[in-house]
Order: C-alpha cells, then structure tokens, then sequence
C-alpha cells in the first residue's frame, strides 16, 4: 500500500481556472492510473489549491471517478482510498458527486 | 476617384481599412446584373434604381430559414418591439418568428426593420438577434427609434457588436462574446477555449464588483465561479459530446451592472436533443425508458400519435433528456446524463430567482423557482427529476406554461441562464 498524489492544480494555467469535461476527467483518472492503484488498495490525495483552482465541473469529477465507482460501488470504500485535500467547497463537491455515483452504482448491482 | 494608397508603414488594420474603402469606392455606382431583386435608396435627394446583391446568410442560418419558411409573413413594415414579453424565457415563439421574418426581409429586400423600446429589454433576445442577422447589418440599414430608449439601454444596445468576438467594459454593462471553436482532438485535454473564456467571463464580473464596492480586493466566492462555469462547461461539454457535427458554439456573458444580473446565451447549430435521443444507436436500456414515459403519458392522455396534439413527441423527449442519468452515451458509462440537471442546480443553489430557458427544435422549455428541481423514484432509483408540474412526477402533464411548442424549428440548442448576483457585495447571497 502506497500514498499516491495527484495534484488537480497543475491541470490550470494562468489562463484557466476552470477543470471540466468528461473526457478530461476520464483521460486524467487514465494517466494517473487511478484504477490501478485502486486495486491495488493504495491511498489516493487529490489536492487542489483554491487560489489557482476556482471551479471544477461535476462532469469532470464523474468522468473521473466512473471507472473508481464501478469497481468499489460504494461512497464509503471511495472515502477509504480517497482524500481531497482541499478547501470546504471543494470536498463538499466531490462528496455531492459521490453520493449521486453511488446511487447509481449500486442501483446498477441490485439489477 | 479618392482612393487611399496603401503604404508600407501601415498596420494590418489601417490596411484593411483601406482596401474597403477603396473597394466601396470601386464598387459606387456598379449595377448587380446577377441580382434579380431591384431596390430604390435615396442618395443625396435623388432616387437611383441600383441593383444590389442578394444577402446569402451562413449554411446554418440558411437552413433555419428554409425549415421554417412557410411561417413567415409579408407585412409591410417590420418592426420590433422590446419588451418584457420579446425574450427567450417569457416568448420564445415571438423572437424566434421576428428573427425569421427579419432574415426573410433582408434576403427578399423588403423593408428595413425598425426597433423600438417599449420598456424592456431582454439581453438574450436581442443578442441572438443580433448575432443571426449580422449580415444583413452589413448591408441593409437598421432602423432603430433610439428616441425612446432609456440611455443605459441605449448604450448596451449601440456595443452589440455580436459579429466579431468583443469585450465591452462600461458604466452600464460588462460583456463578453466569442464564436467558441470545439476542440475535437483527442489529445485536446484541458485545450478547450470555452474553459479560458469562462474565466474571462468571471474576471469581467469580479472587476465589475470591485468597482461597484470600490474594494479592489473582493474576490469572488467560489459558489459563483462554480455556478457560472458549471453552466458553461456543462455545456460545451455537451456540445463536443452529442453535437458531433458543430464546429462552434457561441457564448456571450453579459452583466447588467444596474441589475447586477448575469446572461450566459450559448447557442449551436446541429442536431437538436429529441433528434439525439431517436438515434440508432440509442442503447436499448433508453429505449425502454422512453417507451415507459410515453406509454404512461398515452395512459394519461398527455401525448397521443395523432398530429396536431399539443404536446408532442419533440417535447416529451427534449424534457426527457433533462432528467438525471438520461443520456445517449449512458452505454458507454452508467453515470452519464447529469450534465444538464447538474447545472441547473449549481444555478439554482446560487440563486433561487435565476432562470433558464432551454430551445431546442421546436421545443421550448423555461424553468424557474415555480417548478424546482425535486426527487422521484422512477426508472427504477431515485433520481433528480425536472417534472414542470405541480405533483413532481415526471410521468404527469408539465405545465403548458413551462414547456411549449413554438413551431419555429431551430436546428440545434440556445440555452439562456440568468443569474441574480444582487446581495453577494454583502454576504448575503
């Protein structure tokens, strides 16, 4: 078991503040080889700075988080690896998207 | 004949300029002989019958006009007149018809439109307007009663420059407008220009409280970045994923400083949403899902096969799309399908007066604090549903004031978000 950093901030620039998309999402979990790590129960901190980072879309937490969801199902084995190192809006954020993953997700089992 | 020499020393633009002006020169007194149409203009006191070319408009545009050509009237005057009703979330049909009218007048060589105030003014309206006739601006004259018009909306009015991308920053308004090209590559990863757009638009509106509080050191609370660029990023985001075929997407941020209201129109041509959910490759999980809304509102009596119902199949689907998790794309990924609802309740926990109004064929949706977001256990979980109707249920009636049909077809998707910002100086927001 390893502590993994991924450091949303270096996704913004001068220029952008805003970290969106799906598929940015989806190709940063890819790169980061978030699933992997997952499965090898490795502990995850996603940090974002809020003095560079002033939005990040739900799509982009979705598109991240999708393929962490359909392994682990549910909020509370996400919050186990998971730790967002951020301010309160932020980790309010990424908990929102969660709930609303694991209500599908685990709807997805039940069927 | 005056003609303006080009010298080495010029800079692109005083180029330009001059090779326009010496192409109009050129062009003064040239008869059209490939123009059918013949109009008068009056030129210092005399009549002269010049031919002029007939205005072609962009392929989309041209499209529009042709879906929709039986709907437009021949009157002999075309005149437009702002008020609270002329906007896309109170009337939708009355500016889309205008807007067509005003195409079919300039391409015909009609009449010259005239504007008059008549107590309000919509910014989305009005800029849509704009940004779809431009080409005809260049060509024809506007007729604008500037007499009654209050200043400040005179002055909002005389910086529409929708054409070009522009940036205006006065006593009266911030606002921001670009043709968004859609980066399709699929290495673009955070490339996108909506995304630097949307901070300029945030930029613009925390330098416009600054002034108004005279603190240059108010920064913007994150719940307002998140709700502005949720809306358009959801949105883009929308646009590269279902509209396959668009190239751009218009945006336009506008901030009313007496109002401190923010307008975000985004506008693009392509397939409209009911088309995006009747594709082939609509995974059959969805297929099911229509077939049971659709049977229960034929239960209901809310939707029949018959032609002429006044709640059509268009409509059902598009406030379909709304709801949480409905997507084309949910094969690829069971937690596609937010996007839409997902932004609407970033702007709704913002601000519980902001407004939406959602076009897209012929089908208009608006949805205000009248008709909220709630919960519904449907389609087997419980889900965020958009129901427009007083019992919630997605599977009732929606109110007829919330959802119509325009019958003007427009051959894509205009999503205008309003935002009151008022309060947030104090804290209270």
């Amino acid at each position: 078991m390893a502590t993994i950093n991924v450091d949303l901030t270096k996704l913004v620039s001068s220029k952008v503040d805003l970290i969106s998309g799906r598929s940015f999402g989806e190709s940063e979990a890819e790169k980061n080889a978030v699933l992997a790590h997952v499965k090898n129960h490795d502990k995850i901190v996603i940090k974002v700075d809020d003095q560079y980072v002033k939005a990040i879309n739900d799509s982009f937490i979705k598109g991240f988080f999708s393929k962490v969801f359909s392994e682990l199902k549910t909020k509370d084995k996400v919050k186990e690896l998971f730790e967002i190192q951020a301010n309160d809006y932020f980790i309010r954020l990424f908990d929102k998207n969660w709930t609303v993953m694991e209500a599908l997700y685990t709807n997805q089992v039940s069927h | 004949m005056p003609y303006q020499r080009i010298r080495k020393g010029d800079n692109a633009q005083t180029r330009r300029a001059k090779k326009a002006y010496n192409n109009s020169q050129s062009r003064k007194g040239r008869v059209y002989i490939h123009s059918n149409q013949q109009i008068n203009v009056r030129k210092k006191g005399k009549f002269h019958g010049i031919r002029k070319a007939p205005i072609r408009f962009e392929k989309e545009i041209e499209r529009f006009c042709l879906t929709n050509y039986a709907l437009t009237t021949t009157p002999s005057r075309a005149v437009l007149k702002l008020n609270k009703e002329f906007s896309l979330f109170h009337d939708p049909t009355k500016v889309l018809l205008s807007l067509l009218n005003l195409l079919k007048h300039a391409k015909e060589l009609r009449v010259h439109p005239k504007i008059t105030y008549d107590g309000y003014v919509s910014f989305g309206a009005v800029y849509l307007i704009d940004n779809l006739c431009w080409e005809i601006g260049k060509k024809r004259k506007w007729l604008v009663d500037f007499q009654k018009f209050p200043a400040d909306e005179k002055s909002i009015l005389s910086n529409l420059r929708s054409a070009v991308s522009s940036t205006v920053d006065d006593e009266n308004e911030n606002m921001i407008n670009e043709r968004v090209l859609i980066n399709r590559n699929p290495d673009a990863g955070n490339n996108q220009q909506y995304r630097s757009k949307a901070k300029d638009i945030t930029d613009m509106i925390q330098r416009a409280f600054q002034q108004i509080m005279h603190d240059d050191s108010f920064s913007l609370p994150l719940e307002i970045h998140g709700a502005i660029k949720s809306a358009i990023g959801e949105q883009f985001d929308n646009i590269l994923l279902h509209a396959t075929e668009t190239s751009h997407g218009t945006l336009c941020g506008f901030f009313n400083k007496k109002t401190c209201e923010i307008t975000i129109l985004i506008y693009n041509f392509g397939k409209t949403i009911a088309e995006t959910l009747t594709s082939e490759d609509l995974p059959e999980d969805m297929w099911d899902k229509i077939g049971e809304l659709l049977t229960n509102y034929k239960k209901k009596n809310i939707w029949n096969f018959t032609k002429g119902s006044e709640f059509t199949l268009e409509n059902a689907l598009t406030l379909f799309a709304l709801q949480e998790g409905i997507s084309s794309k949910i094969k690829v990924d069971i937690s596609r399908g937010c996007g839409l609802i997902d932004f609407i309740e970033n702007c709704f926990s913002l601000s519980t007066d902001t407004k939406v109004a959602i076009i897209s064929g012929e089908t208009a949706i608006k949805i205000d604090k009248g008709r909220p977001i709630s919960s519904q256990y449907v389609f087997g979980r419980q889900r965020r549903v958009i129901a427009l109707n007083a019992e919630n249920d997605i599977f009732s009636r929606p109110d007829a004031n919330y959802i119509k049909n325009t019958g003007v077809r427009f051959n894509g998707l205009i999503i205008e978000t309003t935002i009151p910002l008022k309060g947030i100086q104090n804290g209270n927001d």
